[in-house]
C-alpha cells in the first residue's frame, strides 16, 4: 500500500463517508479503525437506540390494541431479545458500510493508529506513509469525578446499550438527546425513570415551546422529570445507587437500580501523537480547525466530534466530505458547517427536531423576529392517527421574512423538519410554502399553516 | 460533429464581448461568409462573418456578455443535430427544461433561458420594453429583497448553485449602491423616464475604464494658454490648397503634428504604464477621443481612435490618415488595429466647449498623458508692447505623476506651446 493520498483515523460516520467520497475523487485512501467500522454511530449509538425506540413504541402501543380489545400479556418480555434484535440490526448495517468501503477500493486496516512522521501513521508498528491525514476519531461518554462508569450500576450510553436485563428503576443524569430517548425507552419497557437535568427545561439546546410538550408527555407517561436540578454526589449499594440532588426545593436523595450518566462526551484527541505534529488543541481538548477542517499542521484535516463543531454523525459526514474536496483541489460550496443550518433530531415519541434561532436566544441577542406556532391538532391527520400532541414553529426574521429556525415536536417531527430546513437552505419564504398545495390529510399541513401564521392566519389554528 | 464558436477575441485588451444580435435564427442554416452575429466590444460593434457553413445553435443570447474565447454558438450539420445540441447544452439537470424548450420551434431563442442560469455579468437586464422577458433565476428571498429595497434583480450576478442569485448576492448589490443608479427614477412618484441606459457594452466599458484611470494613477491636469493665430494663418494657405494637397488640412491636424513635437523634445511624454514598468515609445501612436452615438438619442458614447505611426508624417499626412480613419469606424469598417495601441491621448473639446473653457480630461490608460485642446478665442493680447487681437486656444495636459513629475511635463507643455504659437517649428 504505497503512494496513498489519504490516511483516514477512524471509520465513524464521518470517517467512512470521507473515506467513499475520497475514492470517488480519485485519491488512493486508507481507512484505520480498532473497533469495527460505523464508529458510536452505528455500533453504540444513533442506529441501535433507534431500535430500540421502534421497539419500545410497539410495545407501548400495546395499550391501544388493548382498547380494541386485543388482549397481550406482557409478562413475557425478554430484554435480551430486544437487545439482540437492535444488536442485529447493527449488524446488518457495520457490514454494509464494510460492503461500501470495499465497493469504492477503500483500503481498510484494521488497528490502532498513531501519527509517527510527517504523512507517516504507523498501525500497530506498521509505517504508511500518505500525502494526507484526517483525524476522525470521534468521542467518547464524559467521565464525570464521582459519578464514574462501572457500566454495571452506573452505566454509560454504551453501557445502557449493552445492558440485557431491565432494571426495576434507573435515574439518568442529563436530560440531553441521550437522556431524553432512554427516558423514554426505560419508561415505555416500564422502567421508573427519574430523569435530571441542571438547566431550566430538558434538552436545554432545544426550543422552550418543543421541549415543554416532550415534558408534559414525559410527566404523563409517569417519568419524573426534575429540572433546574443539581447532581451533587452519587453512592452505590450492592445492588443500588442513590444520587443526591439539589435544587430549590432543597437536598434530597434519588434511589434506583442503576444510574445513567449522559452529561456530555470529550474528544478522542489523545495518544495520536496530534500535539506532536503541531495540531493545536483547545483546553477541552477539541482539535482546533480552519476552513475546510484543517488543523494547525500542514496536509492534517480534523473532522466531526473531535471539533468544536455540533458533535452529530451528520455534522461529521459533511465536514468528511468538504475536506475531502479540499484536499481534492475542488472549491466545495461551504468553508465551514453553519451551525444554523444543522439539525437536531432527538428520536423519543412525541420526537423534537429543530435547526437555526430559537426565540429565547432571539429575545436575549435582540434579534427582530416574527413567529409563527401551528399545533398538531389543527391538522386532522394527527387526530386520526392518535399523536394530536406536537407542534411546529417557525422563527423569521421581522423585516425579510427569511427563515431563521424551525422547531418542531411531535410525531414524525425529525422526518417533517426538512421540509422547512430546505426552505431555508435554498431562501424559500414561508410565503411559497404556504401556496404549495400540500396533500392533505397528512402532518406536513401543519408546516404550511405554520407558514400562513407568519403574515397572516392558519385557516385551521 | 459540430464545431465551436466562440466569442473572438478582436482586440488585444478585449477580455469580454456583448452577443449584441444574432443575424440568424436559431437553428437556421449558414454559409461561410454570412453575416453572423454582431458581437459588441469594449468600444464598438462589429459584425462577424460566418467561418463556417452549417446549422447554427446559438448558445450565448443576444444580449449576454461573456468572456472572450467562451463557446457561443455551434456550426452543426443539420437543424436536428443543431436542436440536439441546444438539448444538450444545459447542464444534465436543466435537460428536461431545454429539450421542453427545443420543441418549440416557434420559440426564436430557445437558450435564453437555460443560459441566464449562468448569469455572466449582468449582461442581459431586461430592461427596455422591447427586450425579451428572461426568467430571472433568483431565490425567493433574494426577490423579496430586491423588491424592498427597489433593487432591479436583473442587473445582479448570481453565484448560487447554477449562477442563481442568493441573498448575498443581493446584499452585495445593496452595498455596492446599485439599487441607487436604477431605482431613482422610480422612487419620486410621478416623474416619467425618458430612457434608461443599461450599464452594458460600451457604456459599462467607459464606466470601467474611467474609474480604473482614476484609481490606478497618479494624474493631474495643468492648463495655459496658446496663441494660434499664426498658426490659423499658415492653415489658412494649406486650406487654399486643398485641391493640389488632396483635403482640406485640420487645425487637428497642426495640433497633432505640434504634440509630436513636443514628443520628440521630451519622450517620456508618449510612455505607457505597463505591468509595472514604464514604456517609453519611440513610435507614436495617437490615440483620438471621439464621441459616438449612445443607446438612445439622450446619452453617448465614447471611443479612441488610434492614428498609428505618426512620427515622420507630415501635416497634410496627419490630416489624411486622421479622417480616413475617422471614415473607417463611422462606417463600421474599422480594424482592431483602429482601436488600440495608443501611446498617446489627445481629447479636444474645440467648437463644442464655450470659448476659454480648459478641461481636466480623464487619462486614457495605459497613457501617461493626454493633451487636452479647447475652443479658441480672440482675446487682447500684449504683443510687443501692443494691446492686439489675438486668437488663444485653451490648452490642458494630464498626465500620470506615476511615470512623469512636474518638471518633464512642464517641458513638454513648453515645448508643446512653442510648436503652437511657432507653426515653423513643426518643420523641424
Amino acid at each position: 500500500m504505497s503512494n496513498l493520498d489519504l490516511i483516514i483515523i477512524g471509520a465513524g460516520p464521518g470517517g467512512y463517508c470521507a473515506a467513499i467520497r475520497a475514492s470517488q475523487l480519485g485519491l488512493k485512501t486508507a481507512i484505520i479503525e480498532k473497533d469495527t467500522p460505523g464508529g458510536v454511530c452505528l455500533n453504540w449509538g444513533c442506529i441501535p437506540s433507534k431500535n430500540l425506540i421502534h421497539q419500545a413504541e410497539l410495545f407501548h402501543s400495546l395499550s391501544e390494541m388493548e382498547q380494541v380489545g386485543v388482549k397481550i400479556g406482557r409478562s413475557g418480555l425478554n430484554y435480551a431479545h430486544v437487545q439482540a434484535k437492535s444488536r442485529q440490526v447493527v449488524k446488518t448495517l457495520t457490514g454494509g458500510v464494510a460492503g461500501l468501503l470495499k465497493k469504492n477500493k477503500v483500503n481498510y486496516i484494521k488497528g490502532t493508529a498513531k501519527i509517527t512522521g510527517k504523512g507517516e501513521v504507523t498501525v500497530d508498528g506498521t509505517k504508511y506513509k500518505t500525502k494526507n491525514i484526517m483525524v476522525a476519531t470521534g468521542s467518547r461518554p464524559m467521565n464525570i469525578p464521582g459519578f464514574e462508569f462501572d457500566e454495571e450500576l452506573v452505566l454509560s450510553s454504551s453501557g445502557i446499550l449493552a445492558m440485557t436485563e431491565l432494571p426495576k428503576s434507573i435515574v439518568i443524569l442529563g436530560a440531553g438527546a441521550i437522556g431524553c430517548e432512554f427516558a423514554y425507552i426505560m419508561n415505555s419497557f416500564g422502567v421508573k425513570v427519574t430523569l435530571v437535568e441542571f438547566a431550566k427545561h430538558i434538552l436545554p439546546t432545544e426550543d422552550f415551546e418543543t421541549t415543554a410538550i416532550l415534558a408534559q408527555s414525559f410527566k404523563r407517561n409517569g417519568i419524573e422529570v426534575l429540572t433546574s436540578t443539581k447532581a451533587t454526589s452519587l453512592s452505590k449499594d450492592k445492588n443500588s445507587v442513590t444520587v443526591t440532588v439539589e435544587n430549590a426545593d432543597g437536598d434530597h436523595k434519588i434511589n434506583a437500580d442503576k444510574a445513567l450518566v449522559v452529561f456530555g462526551r470529550e474528544p478522542n484527541t489523545q495518544g495520536l501523537g496530534l500535539k506532536e505534529m503541531g495540531v493545536k488543541l483547545d483546553q477541552r481538548g477539541y482539535v482546533q480547525i480552519s476552513d475546510y477542517c484543517q488543523s494547525h499542521a500542514t496536509n492534517i484535516y480534523a473532522i466531526g466530534d473531535i471539533t468544536n463543531t455540533p458533535a452529530l454523525a451528520h455534522v461529521a459526514s459533511k465536514e468528511g466530505e468538504m475536506a475531502v474536496e479540499h484536499m481534492a483541489g475542488l472549491k466545495p460550496h461551504a468553508m465551514k458547517v453553519d451551525a444554523n443550518s444543522v439539525p437536531s433530531a432527538i428520536y423519543c415519541e412525541p420526537q423534537v427536531a429543530g435547526f437555526g434561532l430559537r426565540e429565547d436566544k432571539a429575545i436575549s441577542e435582540g434579534i427582530k423576529i416574527k413567529k409563527s406556532v401551528f399545533n398538531y391538532a389543527g391538522a386532522g391527520k394527527t387526530i386520526a392517527v392518535g399523536k394530536p400532541e406536537g407542534l411546529v414553529k417557525i422563527i423569521c426574521d421581522k423585516k425579510t421574512d427569511e427563515i431563521l429556525g424551525a422547531h418542531i415536536v411531535g410525531h414524525c417531527a425529525t422526518e417533517l423538519l426538512h421540509e422547512l430546513l430546505l426552505a431555508k437552505h435554498a431562501e424559500i419564504l414561508p410565503e411559497d410554502i404556504e401556496s404549495m398545495i400540500h396533500a392533505h390529510p397528512t402532518i406536513s399541513e401543519a408546516i404550511m399553516e405554520a407558514a400562513r401564521g407568519i403574515n397572516g392566519k392558519p385557516i385551521h389554528g | 460533429m459540430a464545431i465551436k464558436y466562440v466569442m473572438p477575441k478582436l482586440a488585444m485588451a478585449m477580455n469580454e464581448g456583448t452577443v449584441n444580435e444574432w443575424l440568424v435564427t436559431q437553428g437556421g442554416k449558414v454559409e461561410k461568409g454570412d453575416a453572423l452575429v454582431t458581437v459588441e466590444t469594449e468600444k464598438v460593434a462589429y459584425d462577424c462573418e460566418s467561418p463556417e457553413d452549417g446549422y447554427l445553435c446559438i448558445i450565448v443570447p443576444d444580449g449576454e456578455t461573456v468572456p472572450c474565447e467562451e463557446i457561443i454558438g455551434y456550426f452543426c450539420q443539420s437543424a436536428e443535430e443543431a436542436a440536439d445540441m441546444l438539448a444538450s447544452a444545459g447542464n444534465a439537470s436543466e435537460a428536461t427544461e431545454s429539450v421542453k424548450e427545443t420543441s418549440e420551434p416557434s420559440n426564436e431563442q430557445p437558450s435564453s433561458e437555460q443560459k441566464s442560469q449562468t448569469a455572466v455579468p449582468n449582461a442581459s437586464a431586461p430592461i427596455a420594453a422591447t427586450e425579451n422577458t428572461r426568467r430571472i433565476i433568483a431565490s425567493p428571498l433574494a426577490k423579496k429583497l430586491a423588491k424592498d429595497a427597489g433593487l432591479n434583480i436583473a442587473i445582479v450576478s448570481g453565484t448560487g448553485p447554477n449562477g442563481r442569485i442568493v441573498k448575498k448576492d443581493i446584499e452585495a448589490a445593496l452595498k455596492a449602491g446599485l439599487h441607487q443608479a436604477a431605482t431613482a427614477p422610480l422612487a419620486q412618484g410621478g416623474s416619467t423616464e425618458l430612457a434608461r441606459i443599461p450599464m452594458k457594452g460600451m457604456r459599462k466599458t467607459i464606466a470601467e475604464r474611467m474609474k480604473q484611470s482614476l484609481t490606478t494613477t497618479a494624474q493631474l491636469s495643468s492648463a495655459w494658454e496658446s496663441d494660434i493665430t499664426d498658426l490659423l494663418s499658415i492653415r489658412k494657405k494649406f486650406v487654399k490648397r486643398e485641391d493640389s494637397l488632396g483635403t482640406k488640412v485640420s487645425v487637428n491636424a497642426f495640433i497633432i503634428k505640434a504634440i509630436v513635437y513636443a514628443i520628440k523634445q521630451v519622450p517620456i511624454a508618449n510612455s505607457c504604464l505597463e505591468s509595472e514598468e514604464a514604456v517609453i515609445y519611440g513610435n507614436i501612436n495617437m490615440g483620438i477621443a471621439m464621441s459616438m452615438p449612445g443607446a438612445t438619442e439622450y446619452d453617448s458614447g465614447l471611443m479612441v481612435a488610434v492614428l498609428h505611426n505618426i512620427e515622420n508624417m507630415g501635416v497634410v499626412e496627419i490630416d489624411k490618415a486622421m479622417k480616413a480613419l475617422f471614415k473607417r469606424i463611422r462606417n463600421g469598417e474599422s480594424t482592431a488595429k483602429d482601436m488600440s495601441g495608443s501611446t498617446i491621448t489627445m481629447s479636444t473639446t474645440a467648437g463644442i466647449a464655450p470659448p476659454g473653457m480648459t478641461t481636466t480630461p480623464v487619462l486614457n490608460l495605459p497613457n501617461a498623458a493626454l493633451v487636452g485642446p479647447s475652443t479658441a478665442i480672440e482675446k487682447p493680447i500684449v504683443k510687443d508692447g501692443q494691446i492686439v487681437a489675438r486668437t488663444m486656444m485653451p490648452m490642458s495636459f494630464t498626465f500620470d505623476h506615476c511615470i512623469l513629475d512636474g518638471e518633464p511635463a512642464a517641458r513638454f507643455m513648453s515645448a508643446l506651446h512653442d510648436a503652437l504659437e511657432n507653426p515653423e517649428l513643426m518643420m523641424a
